[in-house]
């Protein structure tokens, strides 16, 4: 029977043996969990990766595409890396764009599992489905882009990459794959493949899948691109995510110092509005995208404090842009972008590189270990920082650790203001301020994360107090992850969200185009709950407890220095996290 | 009479082409809809982008002080009151 939109198969990769077989996938599975995210997080409950160590040959890391990839659909050339993280030894799931997505389904699956460990440092190619390692000796500590443009000069044009840099090899925690100069950011996933002695993967293919209304789906995709372009979209396509910086800061909810703080002196200069006068800017997309909201600013040479630029522009991002600023402290455009250049080239994400680097600054700063030349504001010491990082060199070997770990080093209650929940570093959303988002913070599955829980929408809107929240709020909060689970496993960019006026309806025709299933909105939004179980499922196979789902103490029971009125109490959050189990149907200490 | 203070960001400051305005107006009970149908007169791309007749169009909301946001214009300033303009997306 066809499967239309799948290949209703897995492709194994054994690197220990250099060999890969294909595995089918039931129908229901597939229904079940979409792709992407979803059904990442099932193949991985099936493969036994949460009990493993997920640095050890044994961790199993998943490439996992969707039905909608290789479709008309904008922004529907994505994928998601599934693993245990080495930050958090939870569920971590990367997503990206690239056409690597559509050239790995290509491959004649919905899904690559990669397991065991390579002997040398190796080129994991799939030709087809067919699996083999070259030696990557050549590429030992190189840069992703230089990487990915050797890559092509010995495959050819029709393979596509994802590789890792230094930060990847070096089994940095919070290391990054790259592809077309994009990155599976968060949560260490390059270190896991650095583990496994994978430089890179590469990927070319011939096998399709069918659509099962492929007229219906042709026209859909066409009123969905031209709704691309309309008002929901225009701050990504014309300021890009960048633009968040001085909203945030007006309303003290730019974390800054190491969340010592919730706005910036210097955000006027950072801001994107400000950048756009002094330096030249150009647009790019994600491959199938037609919002476009990529804007790479040119960089200057001097800019770069001694350190390589591989590039002469970079792409800036609200998230790079509030962790190497404003959480650092630093005010100076030309050191934010030649940091996230070099966190990009390194292969390190930038939220948990700022969020460390920041942790160390405020440690440094109140005399709690020893590193006098980590200040908050000093250009030169995040760029050597996130050198060090990358090389596990000296100093940078503890900060490659991340926030939680360092602290647990420190010691001296450090712990209490280092910028993360389950291990994973605080985005750039000041949870006192944000305090729906504090609450989605708290029980996320992956940590502190802005991607899979977007409840800040509900604090930028008149349904709750942003900054005395009570449990009125918690249906916002699980709208959200629900609305994530399908987003992020159909899989979908979320800067399409305000283009959809009944998301749920609107998926569900999307996906019955795609694979001809009789799909509702609510099978749909049972389909979001059963998602959002599995990773928690995944959670407590790997050893979560009740008591990582809080903040860390900074953030509960005092004001935010810059604005009395955000308070977050303790007692609150954990009403919040109660009202959130109760109504997801779960004891608070089981899934 | 009330001076009411607009800030102005993303779309609606590139729009807009500054960053901040006073407004004067000559009676007292100033409602956010007079606000906004104020700018729409005295900024042709903001209206033709960001707002509709005396409301802000879908993707735009605003924002009293820093403190309330609000989606509907009925909502009384003060003199002194800043009201903010910006989008109502702030994924990042």
């Amino acid at each position: 029977m066809t499967t239309y939109g799948y290949h209703g198969r897995y492709l194994r990769v054994d690197l220990t043996g250099a060999r890969g077989e294909y595995v089918e996938i039931p129908s229901d599975e597939l229904r079940g969990h979409l792709g992407g995210s979803g059904l990442g997080t099932r193949l991985l409950l099936d493969s036994g990766a949460a009990q493993a160590d997920p640095l050890s040959p044994a961790a199993t890391i998943a490439f996992v595409f969707s039905p909608l990839v290789g479709s008309p659909l904008t922004t529907s050339a994505k994928f998601a890396v599934v693993s245990k993280s080495p930050l958090t030894e939870r569920i971590n799931d990367s997503l990206a764009s690239s056409h690597f997505a559509i050239a790995g389904k290509k491959c004649g699956c919905d899904a690559i599992l990669i397991s065991g460990q390579a002997d040398e440092l190796s080129i994991l190619v799939i030709d087809d489905g067919q699996v083999c390692l070259e030696p990557a000796g050549d590429l030992h500590q190189t840069a992703c882009s230089l990487a990915e443009k050797q890559l092509k000069a010995r495959f050819g044009n029709d393979f596509h990459f994802a590789v890792i840099g230094s930060a990847g090899e070096n089994l940095v925690r919070y290391a990054t794959i790259s592809h077309d100069g994009r990155h599976a950011g968060r949560g260490g996933s390059g270190a896991v493949l650095g583990s496994k002695n994978i430089k890179a993967i590469a990927v070319r293919g011939s096998q399709r899948t069918a659509w099962a209304d492929p007229d219906g789906l042709v026209k859909y995709a066409k009123g969905l691109s031209e709704k691309s372009f309309g008002p929901a979209t225009a701050k990504y396509r014309e300021l890009g995510t960048a633009s968040n910086l001085l909203v945030f800061n007006r309303l003290s909810a730019l974390p800054t110092k190491n969340f010592q703080q919730g706005s910036f002196v210097g955000a006027e200069t950072l801001s994107p509005e400000s950048m756009l006068q002094a330096r030249e800017k150009t647009r790019a997309s994600c491959a199938a995208c037609t919002i476009g909201c990529e804007h790479l600013y040119a960089l200057k040479p001097s800019a770069a404090g001694g350190f390589a630029q591989e590039k002469s522009s970079v792409r800036l991002e609200y998230e790079n842009l509030f962790a190497l600023g404003p959480l650092c402290g630093i005010a100076d455009a030309d050191v934010v972008l030649s940091a996230s250049q070099r966190c990009d080239e390194l292969g390190l994400d930038t939220i948990s590189t700022g969020g460390t680097i920041a942790f160390a600054m405020e440690c440094a700063e109140r005399g709690f270990m020893d590193e006098p030349w980590l200040q908050f504001g000093d250009g030169d010491a995040l760029l050597r920082a996130i050198e060090l990082i990358a090389a596990r060199d000296g100093f940078g070997d503890a900060l490659a650790e991340g926030s939680r770990r360092l602290a647990d080093r420190v010691g001296q209650d450090t712990i209490d203001f280092a910028p993360q929940v389950k291990g994973l570093e605080i985005p750039g959303y000041e949870p006192r301020a944000l305090q729906t988002m504090a609450l989605g913070f708290a029980v996320g599955t992956r940590g502190a994360d802005h991607n899979r829980s977007g409840a800040y929408e509900a604090d930028f809107t008149d349904k709750v107090d942003r900054r005395n929240v009570t449990t009125d709020a918690v249906k916002f909060a699980i709208e959200s992850e629900d609305k994530a689970a399908i987003m992020d496993s159909l899989i979908l960019c979320k800067f399409l969200r305000g283009v959809f006026e009944d998301f749920y309806a609107e998926a569900a025709t999307m996906l019955r185009l795609v694979t001809g299933w009789a799909v509702s909105p609510d099978e749909l939004r049972d389909t979001a709950r059963r998602i959002v179980s599995a990773k928690r499922q995944f959670n407590i196979r790997a050893g979560w407890t009740p008591d990582e789902d809080t903040l860390p103490q900074r953030f509960l029971g005092t004001a935010l220095p810059d604005d009395p009125r955000a308070v977050l109490s303790a007692t609150r959050l954990d009403e919040l996290v109660a009202e959130y189990n109760r109504q997801r149907g779960w004891a608070g200490d089981d899934g | 009479m009330p001076t009411i203070h607009v800030e102005f960001f993303g779309i609606p400051r590139s729009r807009a082409g500054l960053s901040k305005i006073e407004l004067e107006f000559d009676e007292p009970g100033v409602s956010v809809a007079d606000v906004i149908r104020r700018l729409g007169k005295q900024f042709p791309k903001l209206a033709d982008d960001c707002i509709t007749g005396s409301a802000l169009r879908d993707g735009y909301i605003a924002n009293i002080n820093g403190q309330i946001f609000l989606r509907d214009g009925k909502q009384r300033l003060y003199d002194g009151d800043r009201l903010l303009l910006l989008s109502a997306d702030a994924g990042g």
